[in-house]
């Protein structure tokens, strides 16, 4: 079973579930960093907030997340310059900036305890191979004023062959950062519930959003789901990935703060520190892949181990986990509003979702202020980018169109139920449908639809989350079939057992 | 040029009667014959808008363009429904397919006759 350092470790919230019907000017769906802040920034400026988290606060990406705040990007700044030009990526680092001003600065006077500090970043190739990368990365960072310096020697034990240091970036644990931060929301102006699952969005003159024991009716709505729940035109420009984190407790050692990034393409792996009491980890990440287009999705987590005992002298691996997120086509967040009049949203942060959900929460509480914000014409959620995004949207759209043709008749995981080990899901077909099926520990048999309920593509079951992953749009559901996340309403449609098999 | 269109429309007609019946058993249509039997229909329509724009022949089936534009207007309906995992309405299925079956035997009537 997985589970995330931040999430076991940061004290946990009780906030209530909805239970009856409520009216307010704005709601907020989800509880992550962007959806916290945005409460916390508006509920501040007197307006009157619900916001409904489907399970726990922070119990969602930001909760796996690395805990890494940086200006930076990881696509890289020399590649947004590319792109689109200086001034675009001089604005993004700036705008990433002041996101992770705001965070210490919350921090600072809620006197939030999540371990937050202010460390280096590095870029650093361990061969010759990707020197280019950092020096164009060097060139990038030195235009936008970031206090940049080139290294030859890491401190911590990797060789390289160059590097690039970045001082002022920050790290801290999300998850007790978001708990924190929630509690001190002012409560006259903003009611929070957990475990209040929005399954339905009503769209009539107001927003009226549907859970199993309430509704909340709003003027304005703003999706704070990592992905737009539903369909929306902007999932062609957003692309699903996942990405593999362990935390591994060190026996001995002296580890240095800072955030690592490694150029190597093959597995992008990024390494940091944290420190709970006694124990120090240092925790590795990397691995990206579509969601659910893999065949052993476990092999991550052993590549990982095997990257961290390769540098470091590690007593055992205490937690491991993984985590999604979505690439934008044209390399830029969308934030603001959406095609929906009224429906706001923040997504396709790529792995930089942190930041990027603090300033989505600056920008959202000034829209939604009638202010003006210097970043919002920057990540416009309705921008049309045909020419930057031309590339990334044909090669993934075409990649959608395949996982729809692997739909055949006949063409399965397995051929019957026997085939399923006790804790694996395989995909069955029965009476010529699709049947996603779980076989739980004790050996009873979980029977849904394999078709997603988003936009009907055949899930895929994920043996390291023990989760059905769609390939196409990146929705994911419970082994059992309950909606865990992306862009999916409603869960996987219950199948009852067949006894002909 | 119009034997192409018809062989081209005849798959999908084909390919149309196998979703048909997942439709009326109220099972959810698998997306590859979904996509071939689509790409088929609009390649064949295509095809036979070519020929009535190209052909100097008296006939130039616009009839039968007509009809199966019809049948795909439908058909793209029903697939926005369906590709929302949302019901597909099995008379307006029916009549997609029949809209369908009877051009392509108006067409070939009048390529035999």
């Amino acid at each position: 079973m997985t589970r995330s350092i931040w999430k076991s470790t940061a004290p946990k919230t009780n906030f209530p579930a909805l239970n009856g019907n409520l009216e307010t000017e704005i709601a907020i769906i989800g509880g992550g960093i962007t959806g916290i802040t945005a409460a916390y920034l508006l509920a501040r400026s007197g307006k009157k907030i619900v916001l409904l988290e489907a399970g726990t606060i922070s119990g969602g990406t930001t909760g796996d997340s690395t805990g890494n705040l940086y200006a930076m990007v990881d696509k890289r700044l020399h590649h947004i310059q590319s792109k689109w030009d200086k001034e675009t990526a001089a604005r993004v680092a700036r705008s990433r900036a002041q996101a992770v001003n705001l965070v210490e600065e919350l921090v600072n006077e809620h006197k939030i305890d999540c371990s937050f500090k202010r460390v280096p970043w590095y870029l650093f190739s361990e061969t010759d191979k990707k020197d280019k990368t950092i020096e164009k990365e060097i060139d990038a960072a030195a235009n936008y004023n970031l206090p940049v310096e080139e290294l030859h020697e890491l401190p911590i034990p990797v060789k390289v062959s160059t590097a690039i240091k970045v001082e002022g970036q920050a790290q801290f644990n999300p998850a007790a950062f978001v708990r924190g931060l929630a509690e001190k929301i002012d409560s006259t102006n903003c009611q929070i519930f957990e475990n209040s699952e929005v399954h339905h969005i009503e769209k009539e003159e107001e927003l009226v959003l549907s859970t199993s024991s309430g509704t909340v009716t709003a003027k304005k709505v703003i999706l704070a789901t990592h992905t737009p729940k539903g369909i929306y035109g902007l999932q062609t420009a957003l692309y699903p990935y996942r990405e593999y984190a362990i935390a591994a407790k060190l026996r001995s050692g002296n580890f240095p703060d800072g955030i690592y990034w490694d150029t190597e393409a093959d597995f992008h792996t990024s390494l940091r520190t944290y420190s709970k009491g006694n124990d120090n980890y240092v925790l590795v990440l990397g691995g990206h892949h579509k969601v659910g287009q893999e065949d052993d999705y476990s092999r991550f987590f052993g590549k990982l181990e095997q990257n961290a005992r390769r540098y470091f002298d590690v007593d055992e691996i205490e937690y491991k986990w993984s985590a999604q997120h979505y690439k934008p086509a044209d390399g830029l967040p969308y934030i603001g509003e959406s095609s929906d009049e009224n429906i706001y949203l923040a997504t396709g942060f790529s792995t930089d979702g942190l930041t990027y959900g603090v300033l989505s929460a600056m920008i959202l509480n000034d829209q939604l202020n009638d202010r003006k914000n210097e970043w919002s014409d920057l990540y416009k959620a309705s921008r049309f980018t045909p020419i930057k995004s031309t590339k990334n949207f044909i090669r993934e759209n075409l990649n959608v169109a395949k996982q729809y043709l692997k739909d055949i008749p006949g063409k399965a995981d397995a051929e019957s139920f026997k085939e399923i080990a006790a804790g694996q899901g395989k995909v069955v077909e029965v009476d010529d449908e699709k049947w996603a099926v779980y076989k739980d520990e004790s050996g009873q048999l979980h029977c849904q639809s394999a078709v997603c309920t988003h936009m009907d593509c055949i899930v895929d079951w994920n043996d390291a989350e023990k989760s059905w992953d769609c390939p196409c749009h990146g929705s994911r559901f419970e082994a059992t079939g309950q909606v865990i996340e992306g862009p999916a309403f409603s869960p996987l449609d219950k199948r009852n057992m067949n006894p002909k098999e | 040029m119009v034997i192409t269109a018809v062989i081209l429309i005849a798959i999908a007609v084909f390919l149309g009667g196998y979703l048909l019946t997942y439709v009326l058993d109220q099972k959810i249509p698998p997306k590859a014959i979904v996509f071939a039997h689509g790409t088929a229909a609009i390649l064949g329509i295509l095809v036979l808008l070519t020929f009535a724009l190209t052909t100097e022949r008296h006939h130039k089936h616009w009839d039968s363009f007509i009809i199966f534009s019809i049948a795909a207007l439908v058909g793209f309906y029903l697939f926005s429904r369906d590709i929302r995992h949302k019901n597909v309405p099995k008379w307006l299925a029916v009549v997609h397919g029949s809209v369908g079956l009877g051009g392509l035997a108006w067409i070939l009537i009048h390529i035999l006759h």
